[in-house]
């Protein structure tokens, strides 16, 4: 008699209590023994009805909720709201508080691709790297926190300028922190990135091109890593970003093909390089002098009525901030949507996770540097 | 017949605390270890001391500031905790297998040979018996990992199973070149042999089995070594090579459902099978309880021999740690890959070096 | 291109019936606005597929495609950008309340897949053929869809409390 041996695929749920899905993601994997058959995100456990809320509150108000979408760049978040508030009531905000907003900005990218690049070692198994550079992720946060006030949720960018001034010694000491943080960084680069196993384990590893990645909506270091030259700060500049001299670091495939997890990983190493470019420049150019609350609008009484969409560049990508206003006496917003940069980067695990082993499905969530926060807002 | 039976209590009472300190000390270490690489303090606030004043509930003791009683107060945490079963699970294969793990890493050390005078079970197949037992852990593993109903738990022992099964054999290959060299399988006549100067050691060749010209092993005798050292890495579900129990991908693997005594004895058992498995090294290529330098070794100081051992082989377990927190895992098809386009051909070239070194030139 | 071409390319290629109108900042009411089209709802499919595979539109990117509730009727609003010619357009498909159908765009873009979702799951709007035609951010058996203006949260639900007594009727009710 002959047996019939039939096999059956395994469905996993990887989350939403997992540690490597960077919140409360849920993965229902089909799996056959290693092997990945079906990749399906299961989202919205963090689900705060952001846009709800948005439209019964003042403008200013909305500035703290944003704080808590990718609370891991509350600045950015911020600003990025700012930007499109003030695009819709024509504000023109003064340089100093331009500065400084490019100032705090950047430390919090840098912050946000610390968390990025360690914890993705920390999914790959590079336990130290992540612990090395947590320590300058705590200098830039009490740097942060002198300035606002808050560690992590900082509600400093305000529509017309920011929440508090600073003082000369916070710009030393936010100097000091540029020299300490290059050869810090260059410590974690030489353990992590060219590391063998790492580059084994990360190269060639969830590749994206080009056209799949404009496609699926990836911004920000994601495209970079797929060799698309492309950054608002650069190529759609806001605020003060045509007077700095940086550089925009490209995936190549150095290690592998263009747009594999190692490339999306190196981007952002690169990225905090240029960072610490811009704030340095931004130290020298930035003067103390005059009034940080000077085009801050007393009430929002007046709003225009109309719709603007406003976009700038997130560590995680593009955030595009897309605000309708009714106009007339109403101080809120009729409707506020927000394009998030993870959101859509996300959009993209159900293709490339086909056929990959579970442990790449790790490394490519880790590369794609999701905050479930601004994912599910 | 009194003596043997009074000689194997004490043996086995020393080998029960042996097992408990190693694993405690291990612990320990690895703490302030990862700390130290990590510019982390570790753990600072739990001493003895501080232990004894929590338990009597006054402050009666001197605090200390290097935690050296933090492992022994996990130990209590862990002994109050719920002991959980899961739902659905093989309650006699779930509590069968922890036992067995830890069974398999205690008996491997009965023929540990901690000095000339000091072998708890001197069997004159001590090499392969600790070879065969230790590797009776994996059964344990797989158990755990079925019997948990848990589809991680599952995965873990699998990988843990094919891992296991795969690095024995380099393993096996690698330490038979010792045994072609000294003729038996008895662990402590190997570290007989290699008693005296410290080139005497198998690291550095044969030299005290045929003179001069045991030097020409010398490379393959490193390459032995660096793959047997690699491979008990492997074995012991170390990084870089802890897939089993990847805490980013598998949770934590066939221990996932564990929890309080069942998780600590697991996890004791784990740090008793890296110390084995250094010990082993150790024994065969870096000269067991011989310190290297004969004056120390004749001058007969007492419990300088099972001192030196122990040291010996916490220096290789430091190692270990080191190589943990430095290197990041590798990936299943990769592990598996090393294991058998690298390793295995590597230690099949160094067997049929010795094999004709053996025949040819001695 | 400007506005103006992109329109004058899209009403040569559809016609009047598909293509409505072009709204400039400060025209139609709007103080303040992107240059945007309407369009005919049911024509966004073959729509999106030309704005992207046209040499001279390329619409490549699709950064946001947002949900609007106008009281009477639903509108879902897409902001293109190409990345090879670098310009941009805003495209409003409005569709009836009672039975709002738009034709989908996710075979076009990739993200508008999730995007899609986005809407029907916030606003209840359908999108035609859509590939995986799912709620995304809430459960699948949520009832009502929050982001519409006339929205009522429930005070139960799957036997949980949502929404505690002594506020009910207090979200989502901004006169």
């Amino acid at each position: 008699m002959e047996h019939k041996i039939e096999t059956d695929f395994m469905i996993i749920n990887m989350g939403p209590q997992h540690p490597s899905t960077h919140g409360v993601l849920r993965l229902e994997l089909k799996t056959d023994g290693e092997i990945v058959m079906a990749c399906r995100p299961f989202l919205g456990y963090l689900h705060r009805c952001f846009e709800k809320h948005c439209e019964s509150l003042d403008y200013l108000k909305i500035i703290p909720f944003t704080d808590r979408m990718d609370y891991l760049a509350s600045m950015n978040n911020n600003w990025a709201f700012c930007i499109a508030i003030e695009k819709l009531m024509g504000i023109k905000v003064s340089e100093k508080c331009e500065y400084l907003r490019v100032i705090v900005g950047e430390l919090n990218r840098i912050a946000s691709h610390i968390i990025a690049f360690g914890t993705f070692g920390l999914d790959i198994g590079a336990f130290t790297p992540f612990l090395l550079a947590f320590i300058q992720r705590e200098k830039i946060f009490d740097l942060l926190e002198e300035a606002s006030g808050a560690r992590m949720l900082y509600n400093y960018i305000w529509v017309g300028g920011v929440a508090r001034d600073v003082d000369g010694d916070w710009l030393k000491k936010t100097k000091k922190f540029c020299q300490e943080f290059k050869p810090a960084l260059d410590e974690v680069d030489e353990l992590l990135s060219l590391n063998k196993i790492f580059v084994e384990r990360t190269a060639n590893v969830g590749v994206v091109t080009k056209e799949m990645a404009i496609s699926y909506g990836f911004t920000g270091p994601n495209l970079r890593g797929s060799g698309v030259n492309w950054d608002l700060r650069k190529n759609e500049p806001y605020s003060l970003y045509t007077k700095f001299d940086f550089n925009i670091p490209v995936g190549a495939g150095e290690q592998g093909q263009v747009g594999d997890c190692w490339d999306r990983y190196i981007i952002r190493i690169r990225e905090c390089r240029e960072s610490i470019k811009i704030i340095e420049q931004a130290l020298e150019g930035i003067s103390l002098e005059g009034d940080i609350y000077e085009t801050v609008p007393k009430n929002f009484n007046k709003m225009p009525k109309g719709e603007v969409y406003a976009r700038s560049e997130t560590p995680r990508g593009e955030m595009g901030i897309y605000v309708v206003s009714e106009g007339g006496k109403a101080p809120v917003p009729y409707r506020v949507k927000v394009r998030s940069p993870a959101f859509c980067s996300l959009s993209i695990l159900e293709e490339i996770c086909k056929g990959v082993m579970i442990s790449d499905v790790i490394a490519i969530l880790g590369s794609v540097d999701i905050v479930l926060g601004e994912v599910d807002r | 017949m009194d003596n043997i039976l009074v000689w194997t209590m004490i043996s086995i009472l020393v080998m029960v605390g042996l097992v408990s300190v190693v694993g405690i000390i291990s612990i320990y270490l690895e703490r302030k270890v990862s700390a130290f690489m990590q510019d982390r303090l570790g753990p600072m606030e739990v001493g003895f001391g501080s232990l004894a004043n929590a338990i009597i509930g006054k402050k009666t003791f001197k605090e200390g500031r290097i935690g050296l009683a933090q492992s022994l107060a996990d130990g209590l945490k862990l002994l109050q905790k719920e002991d959980i079963v899961p739902k659905g699970a093989d309650v006699f294969l779930f509590k069968l297998a922890p036992m067995i793990v830890f069974g398999g890493t205690f008996a491997a050390f009965a023929a540990l040979p901690l000095a000339e005078y000091f072998v708890p079970a001197d069997i004159n197949i001590g090499l392969f018996y600790i070879l065969a037992i230790s590797s009776f852990g994996v059964t344990g593993i797989l158990m755990a990992g079925w019997a948990s109903n848990n589809k991680w738990g599952l995965l873990g022992a699998l990988r843990s199973t094919a891992q296991m099964v795969s690095y024995e054999i380099p393993i096996g290959v690698s330490l038979i070149s010792i045994v072609m060299i000294c003729g038996t399988l008895s662990l402590k006549e190997m570290v007989l042999a290699q008693s005296g100067w410290f080139w005497n050691w198998h690291l550095f060749g044969a030299i005290s089995h045929n003179g001069a010209i045991g030097i020409v092993l010398l490379p393959v005798m490193f390459i032995n070594f660096l793959i047997y050292f690699t491979c008990s890495l492997a074995e012991t579900n170390r990084a870089p090579f802890d897939i089993p129990e990847a805490e980013s991908e598998l949770v934590a693997g066939y221990h996932t459902e564990y929890t309080g005594m069942r998780f600590a004895i697991f996890f004791l058992a784990e740090y008793g099978a890296i110390f084995v498995g250094n010990a082993i090294a150790v024994t065969l290529f870096l000269g067991g309880w011989n310190s290297g330098i004969p004056m120390l070794d004749e001058a007969n100081i007492p419990g300088i021999a099972p001192l030196i051992f122990i040291t010996k082989v916490f220096v290789l377990i430091f190692v270990v740690m080191w190589v943990r927190w430095t290197l990041p895992r590798l990936r299943v098809d990769q592990l598996m890959n090393l294991c058998w386009k690298y390793l295995i051909p590597f230690t099949l070239f160094t067997f049929f070096y010795v094999t004709i070194y053996k025949v040819f030139l001695t | 291109m400007t506005p103006e071409e992109i329109f004058d390319k899209l009403k040569e290629k559809f016609g009047e019936g598909k293509i409505l109108r072009l709204t400039l900042p400060s025209q139609n009411g709007f103080d303040v606005c992107d240059p945007f089209i309407d369009v005919e709802p049911l024509a966004m499919t073959e729509l999106a597929d030309f704005l992207k595979h046209d040499k001279d539109l390329a619409f490549d990117q699709c950064c946001c495609i947002s949900g609007v509730d106008l009281k009477d009727d639903l509108q879902v609003v897409y902001h293109l950008f190409s990345m090879s010619k670098l310009h941009k357009i805003c495209i409003k498909a409005t569709a009836k309340r009672d039975n709002p159908i738009v034709g989908t765009t996710a075979h076009t873009w990739g993200v508008a897949n999730w995007l899609e979702r986005e809407t029907w799951d916030m606003f209840g709007i359908k999108f035609k053929d859509h590939p995986d035609h799912r709620r995304i951010l809430l459960e699948e058996d949520w009832e009502g869809f929050p982001l519409r203006k006339d929205y009522k949260f429930p005070r139960f639900w799957r036997g949980m409390e949502v929404t505690p007594e002594e506020e009910e009727g207090t979200y989502g009710t901004q006169d």
